[in-house]
């Protein structure tokens, strides 16, 4: 007959207490964030490191944090600085050309660029100033409302609304000029 | 606000479901930086809040000169999550840090018999079986496979034991976490007769293994370092020789395994189709040489996000325990795997439900000679560190909630269920030890507390007291029983 036993090791997580507060909130973050980070920076590889700066960044400024009711907000705000930087330091993306741009992809597939690249306009994103990248991002990759991310971006709901008003018009634009070009 | 409309719609459709799924690696990054600002001692380090409570401040210019000075005896606790803003990180940290030395056990408890010794690259563990009442404490070598790596994860040393007929197994462990991606994978093994001598299992030419009882002696389930996928088994009749019986026709990413003579059962998630990891799905599955696995029916097991906990098998006494929490779906709602319950079973086919009566969720058992102790846990965004305790005295059907057990509640603002300390057992006799390191309790029942002599202190950045046959492991030191 056999004496099964098993002993678990009082060991609540590979972190506790401080770390284990952060890790509990910031888990389930992590997606949205990731995602986030893929859409706009258009590469797996650059979402994951642009994540893993988020989190250091936040884990950082953890203990200047006043309360966790708004961890969620306060995680994105961090994510959507980290992309906004990482997007400024490409510089705008002009005059693309959709087939040059998906032509010079790597043979790997790269799960944000096929998500990308179900819509044309996937691409055309990269072509406005990354401020307003970063507002398409949250309000329709994200789903965030105009006030949440007025909230997320520390900016006036107007300021979020007129970017957005002028990235769809820069889209509007260049969706009809390639319009006109693949005519014959 | 509507801008135009094909525009938009056309936006959202980049990102419909299916959505690409979050790689390991992602929540890996989440623990490593936590590591940073341990190792780096410049904020909070050691043991913050949460379970290890806090003690009184004593001040920013002594918390900063021996938090740097002091490596290894201090601990700080940051009382307060929801503090006022400060400053600067570092005024951040010693306003609301409490700093106690804690003294080296080398220096306090000179050992009184002979210290754990390596073997090779095994270990000794003297002590006494039964009637204890106190330690004798030695400071493990640096090389020591008993030493947990101080820090957050990796972790380390030894980890778990197993009891079956054949003695003993002990097992190192990287983790053991609410994310499922960082849930206990073991990289050393050791096997005893007496749960004195340990001798490292060398032959299994696999790296990332989980190791249960089994109807024929033990197994030990390679999987993949990466997916978690089940790779290879190997079986042991003496728990010496160990030999490899093939591939699992399991799939999925392996969350526990816990056998006993009449089978083993496993726990598994894979994900939905097309989600990637964004969901997924649980199994539970059976098998009786741990190869050939067939589902368990009895449970419907519904889908998580990723991050979710997955339900949990442990087994004692020839009976099986699953236990599961509540996850949030993909739509941000709540569901249960499980709900909070435990299911038990005498066979791993049949099972039956325990009458519940604890707070929180379910989490992992602790089991005594005349009882057991069931760790929960609020899988709850808002009690972040919500940890509470049960007890069981009629072999899990029933259970009563404990709370805190005889450790008190730590004294922070946001995490006033959790235990003060850390409770453990090895089959036998339990172990709950204050996190002050002054006080400490014995129980076999897990109900009835006595106080026992405890001269080790609680060493600085211990994240896990192991009850091991004749003493115990905790931090960076092993207890003798006496």
């Amino acid at each position: 007959m056999f004496e099964e036993g098993v002993w678990r090791v009082a060991l609540r997580g590979s972190a506790t207490g401080e770390a284990a507060a952060f890790l509990s909130l910031v888990q389930r973050e992590i997606p949205g964030a990731y995602r986030l980070a893929g859409f706009l920076l258009h590469d797996q590889t650059e979402a994951e490191d642009a994540t893993q700066d988020a989190l250091e960044k936040a884990w950082q400024a953890w203990p200047r944090l006043k309360t966790t009711d708004r961890f969620g907000a306060w995680f994105d705000r961090i994510v959507a600085n980290v992309c906004y930087d990482r997007l400024r330091g490409r510089g705008r993306v002009r005059e693309l050309e959709l087939d040059e741009g998906f032509a010079a992809l790597p043979a790997a597939r790269d799960p944000f660029r096929e998500a990308l690249a179900r819509d044309e306009i996937g691409q055309l994103v990269r072509t406005l100033p990354a401020d307003q990248q970063i507002v398409v991002g949250l309000r329709y990759w994200r789903d965030l409302s105009v006030e949440e991310i007025a909230e997320r971006l520390k900016l006036p709901a107007g300021t979020v609304k007129s970017r957005l008003h002028y990235a769809i018009r820069t889209l509007r634009a260049e969706l009809d000029a390639q319009s006109r070009k693949a005519l014959p | 606000m509507t801008l135009d409309p094909e525009i938009e719609r056309r936006l959202r459709k980049i990102a419909e479901p299916p959505q690409p799924g979050v790689p390991d690696s992602v929540y890996r990054s989440a623990v490593q930086a936590t590591e940073k600002r341990g190792k780096g001692m410049r904020f909070t380090f050691g043991r913050p809040r949460g379970r290890f409570g806090a003690v009184p401040a004593i001040g920013v210019a002594l918390a900063v000169v021996l938090a740097v000075s002091l490596a290894g005896l201090l601990l700080s606790v940051r009382s307060n999550v929801a503090g006022g803003p400060s400053p600067s990180a570092t005024a951040s940290a010693a306003s609301r840090t409490a700093v106690t030395p804690t003294p080296s056990l080398a220096e306090t408890t000179p050992a009184e018999s002979p210290g754990p010794t390596m073997v090779g690259i095994g270990f000794t563990t003297p002590g006494a079986t039964t009637g204890w009442t106190g330690f004798s404490w030695t400071k493990l070598t640096a090389d020591s496979p008993m030493l947990e790596n101080v820090g957050f994860n990796p972790s380390h040393g030894v980890a778990q034991v197993l009891r079956w007929k054949g003695g003993f197994v002990a097992t190192e462990s990287v983790a053991q976490s609410w994310i499922t991606a960082l849930r206990g994978v073991s990289h050393g093994l050791w096997t005893s007769p007496d749960g004195q001598t340990w001798t490292a299992v060398t032959s299994i030419d696999a790296t990332d293994l989980i190791v249960s009882v089994a109807p024929f002696g033990l197994l030990a389930m390679a999987v993949d370092p990466e997916t978690r996928y089940p790779t290879a088994a190997w079986t042991s009749t003496d728990g010496v020789g160990w030999h490899k019986a093939g591939s699992p026709n399991m799939t999925g990413y392996l969350i526990s395994i816990a056998g006993t003579d009449s089978g083993i059962v496993a726990t598994l998630a894979s994900p939905l189709p097309d989600s990637g990891w964004s969901s997924e799905r649980f199994k539970v599955e059976f098998s009786t040489d741990g190869l050939n696995w067939t589902p368990e029916t009895a449970f419907d097991l519904t889908a998580g996000t990723e991050g979710a906990w997955g339900p949990h098998v442990q087994t004692n006494a020839g009976r099986f325990y699953l236990m599961g929490t509540p996850h949030p779906m993909a739509d941000g709602s709540n569901t249960t795997t499980f709900g909070d319950e435990m299911w038990l079973s005498g066979d791993g086919r049949n099972w039956t439900r325990s009458s519940g009566g604890y707070s929180f969720a379910a989490d992992f058992i602790d089991f005594g000679r005349d009882g057991m102790v069931l760790h929960t846990i609020a899988n709850d965004i808002s009690l972040p560190l919500a940890y509470g305790l049960a007890w069981s005295a009629d072999g899990g059907m029933t259970w009563h909630d404990a709370r805190n057990g005889p450790l008190g509640a730590v004294s922070c603002t946001d995490c006033v269920t959790s235990p003060d300390g850390l409770i453990s057992a090895n089959g036998n006799v339990f172990l709950a030890v204050k996190t002050d390191g002054k006080k400490a309790w014995l129980s076999y029942d897990g109900h009835t507390w006595t106080p026992i002599a405890w001269t080790g202190g609680f060493p600085a950045l211990s994240y896990s007291l192991v009850v091991m046959p004749r003493g115990v492991i905790l931090g960076d030191s092993y207890g003798a029983a006496r």
